[in-house]
C-alpha cells in the first residue's frame, strides 16, 4: 500500500485519468474531490461494505422457514 | 431444468426464466445465475434463488409496495449493463432481511436495490450512492402489530 501525505489544494492522480483533489481538512474529517471517467465508479467504501455485510445477513434469513405478513395490493 | 433449493426443496423452471447476474451480487461475487421464486400466492415477497447452489438465495419484496415515496436513479453505466432502453424494461426489488424470531421487525435494504431487466434477462444490485437510503428500513412500523400488518 502507497501512504502519500498530501495538503489541501494539493492532487494525487490514479492512473492518466483518475485525479482525487483535497480540497479540505476540518476536524477529523477530509473533503476530497474526484474526477474520474464515467464508468469508473465511485463509492464510500462503508457503504459498499455495509451492502456486502447486509447480503450476508438477508442470505442467512432466507432459509428460514416463517410465515411472512400478507399484505394487501393495493 | 431444475434448481435445488434450500427453502423449497427441488423445483422446476424454465431455462428462459434464468436471470444472468454478471457481476454476481456484492459479497457473492462468483454466482451469476439466479431464477425469482414467488415466496407464495399473493405475497409480496419473492425468492432470489441461485441457480447453482441451493443456500444462496435472498428474499426480496417490491418496495413501492411500502414505500410509496421510493425513489431510484439508474446512472447510464448500470442502463447500458443492464441494456436498459424504456423504464418499462426495470423491475425493482429489495432485498430483505428478518432478524431471527422476529418477522414484524424485517428490513428491507433500500440503498442497493436489484434492478431487472425482464427484456435482456438481466440483473445488477445497483448502489445508490448519492441517496439519503440506508441498508434497513423497517417494512412493518411498530404500531402496526394489530393484525394483517397491512400497510
Amino acid at each position: 500500500m502507497l501512504a502519500l501525505t498530501r495538503k489541501p489544494g494539493q492532487q494525487i492522480m490514479i492512473g492518466e485519468d483518475i485525479v482525487i483533489n483535497f480540497v479540505d481538512v476540518q476536524g477529523d474529517s477530509v473533503r476530497v474531490a474526484i474526477e474520474a471517467p464515467k464508468h469508473i465508479k465511485i463509492f464510500r467504501g462503508e457503504l459498499y461494505a455495509a451492502i456486502i455485510a447486509e447480503n450476508k445477513r438477508a442470505m442467512d434469513s432466507s432459509s428460514e422457514k416463517i410465515e411472512l405478513p400478507q399484505i394487501s395490493k393495493k | 431444468m431444475q434448481v435445488k433449493t434450500t427453502r423449497f426443496g427441488t423445483i422446476e423452471i424454465n431455462e428462459t426464466d434464468i436471470l444472468t447476474f454478471d457481476d454476481g451480487l456484492p459479497g457473492f461475487p462468483e454466482d451469476h445465475q439466479f431464477v425469482i421464486i414467488p415466496y407464495a400466492e399473493e405475497s409480496p415477497f419473492v425468492l432470489l434463488q441461485s441457480a447453482r447452489e441451493d443456500y444462496l438465495a435472498f428474499l426480496m419484496t417490491d418496495p413501492f409496495l411500502f414505500f410509496n415515496d421510493y425513489q431510484i436513479e439508474i446512472d447510464d453505466k448500470n442502463m447500458s449493463e443492464l441494456k436498459v432502453k424504456e423504464e418499462k424494461d426495470v423491475v425493482v426489488y429489495t432485498m430483505v432481511t428478518v432478524p431471527i424470531g422476529k418477522v414484524k421487525e424485517m428490513t428491507t435494504n433500500l440503498v442497493a436495490p436489484v434492478v431487472i431487466n425482464v427484456h435482456s434477462r438481466s440483473g445488477k444490485q445497483i448502489v445508490l450512492e448519492k441517496s439519503n437510503y440506508t441498508t434497513k428500513h423497517r417494512l412493518f412500523k411498530d404500531e402496526a402489530s394489530s393484525e394483517g400488518g397491512n400497510v
